[in-house]
């Protein structure tokens, strides 16, 4: 019994969620280059806003889906029990941050910021399947669609690829060096983990962000 | 007079299919100009070009000396010739939209004009009939004091006895530093308001004057001589 109702919030988190990023992708392709974008593109606004505008309404809402699937789930878990799980929670917190001090501030900072950005780039693939497919004079939705697989595939086939320069490349010195750095400074490893991850985030979004303003400004083709 | 719209060697390409063919073309301010020719002519194409919403193949379009952009929209007031705005929206909404966006815009000027024409601010727009969201749309337009005016098809879809209405809106409420550009199929109704004329045919401008010298020179009305010009397309 509790399997299937364990079943049905995992489901009902999950469509949560995806019914979030279709609503946020729909609202984009509807206001961008349906008949509303014929408003939209016509307002004395710069393309970069009309992007972020969109962007930051559909982060914001993928947040609050997930704090809703966080307690929605979290309730689930412990029922009865859950102002003790919340005590513990806050218990397990003190005891860690005796240990890590300001780190931990630090970590749940960082680890945000990832969560943040790794929605925003996601969000951002699906704008630039659009984007891309509005090109084409015929089948605009197909056309995004395939972008989308296309880019599915490059991503991974070149991600793979690069990824195993890097680690063939890097020699074993490194692998000594990395192991010990991690013993002994296993706090600021975290870090420059967290960091690294935030800043290529944050680039890899720059770069989908800057496809999208300038094809939407030089090769805008509304019908 | 300086031109406010200067269009040069303007083309239009949808892969083979030329829409706008090398056309050149300046409308100066303070007159209200039929943009005139049959359907696939070119002339939403020509409108879309100006207000930024296709980029040209070729050429350039220059409205009071920029490229289209965010501070040329702030002087082009457009009104395509479909329902572009959000249908789930009240007019009030919509109206306090417009005021939010765009500083020349009269708010009670088009408060005005919807109580005239007996809509109430308080409708969703998706509730309105057809013709009533169009004129809703025209209202928005006419009630920013732009410096053009481009206007796709303003009366197509508005009943006759609303067609002056609309006319007498259009003339009474741009400024006389403004231009007005119309394009229509329904020229007998629009000629009289016309100070200039465009004939485009197949993304080429045909014919470009001035109203009386059209009449003066062939001794026709502008729609006795647009069904003679385009007879045999």
């Amino acid at each position: 019994m509790f399997g299937v109702s364990s079943l049905v919030v995992v489901m009902g988190a999950f469509g949560l969620f995806v019914g979030t990023i279709v609503l946020a992708v729909k609202r984009f392709y509807k206001s961008m280059y349906c008949g509303e974008g014929y408003l939209t593109f016509t307002l004395p606004v710069t393309e970069s806003a009309h992007i972020l505008t969109k962007l930051f309404t559909a982060v914001i809402f993928e947040l609050f889906t997930g704090i809703v699937v966080f307690f929605g789930i979290t309730i689930f878990t412990f029922e009865d029990g859950y102002a003790k799980a919340i005590n513990n929670i806050g218990e397990f917190f003190s005891e860690v941050y005796k240990y890590l001090g300001a780190s931990l501030i630090l970590y749940i900072i960082e680890l945000i910021l990832i969560a943040l950005f790794v929605m925003a780039v996601n969000l951002l693939i699906f704008y630039l399947c659009i984007t891309v497919g509005q090109l084409s004079n015929k089948s605009r939705v197909g056309m995004s669609v395939l972008v989308y697989f296309i880019h599915y595939v490059a991503v991974n086939f070149i991600g793979t690829i690069i990824l195993s320069f890097i680690i063939a490349g890097l020699g074993d010195r490194f692998y000594e060096w990395l192991e010990w750095f991690v013993q002994v400074h296993p706090i600021a490893f975290l870090h420059i983990l967290f960091g690294a991850g935030v800043i290529i985030c944050a680039l890899i979004g720059f770069i989908y962000f800057t496809v999208i303003r300038v094809i939407t400004k030089k090769k805008l083709n509304l019908e | 007079m300086s031109e406010l719209l200067c269009c040069e060697h303007l083309t239009k390409k949808y892969g083979s299919k030329v829409a706008l063919d090398d056309i050149s073309l300046n409308l100066g301010c303070g007159k209200i100009i039929g943009l005139l020719g049959p359907n696939g002519s070119g002339k939403t194409t020509l409108i879309k070009l100006i207000n930024g919403i296709l980029t040209p193949t070729k050429g350039t379009v220059k409205i009071d000396g920029k490229a289209p952009g965010v501070e040329t929209k702030r002087i082009v007031s457009y009104l395509p010739d479909n329902i572009y705005l959000n249908t789930w929206m009240r007019v009030e909404q919509i109206v306090e939209y417009f005021s939010d966006f765009y500083e020349d815009f009269r708010p009670e000027l088009a408060y005005r004009m919807l109580e005239n024409l007996k809509i109430s601010p308080k409708d969703k727009l998706k509730h309105l009939s057809k013709g009533n969201k169009e004129k809703v749309c025209l209202i928005l337009v006419m009630s920013r004091k732009a410096k053009l005016y481009v206007l796709d098809e303003p009366i197509a879809g508005v009943d006759p006895a609303a067609r002056d209405y609309v006319l007498n809106t259009i003339i009474n409420n741009y400024d006389p530093d403004a231009t007005v550009l119309i394009s229509t199929h329904l020229i007998s109704d629009i000629e009289q308001v016309l100070d200039e004329a465009i004939f485009i045919n197949n993304g080429k401008i045909v014919l470009h004057k001035s109203v009386d010298e059209i009449r003066e020179e062939n001794s026709k009305s502008v729609d006795e001589l647009f069904r003679e010009v385009f007879k045999w397309w």
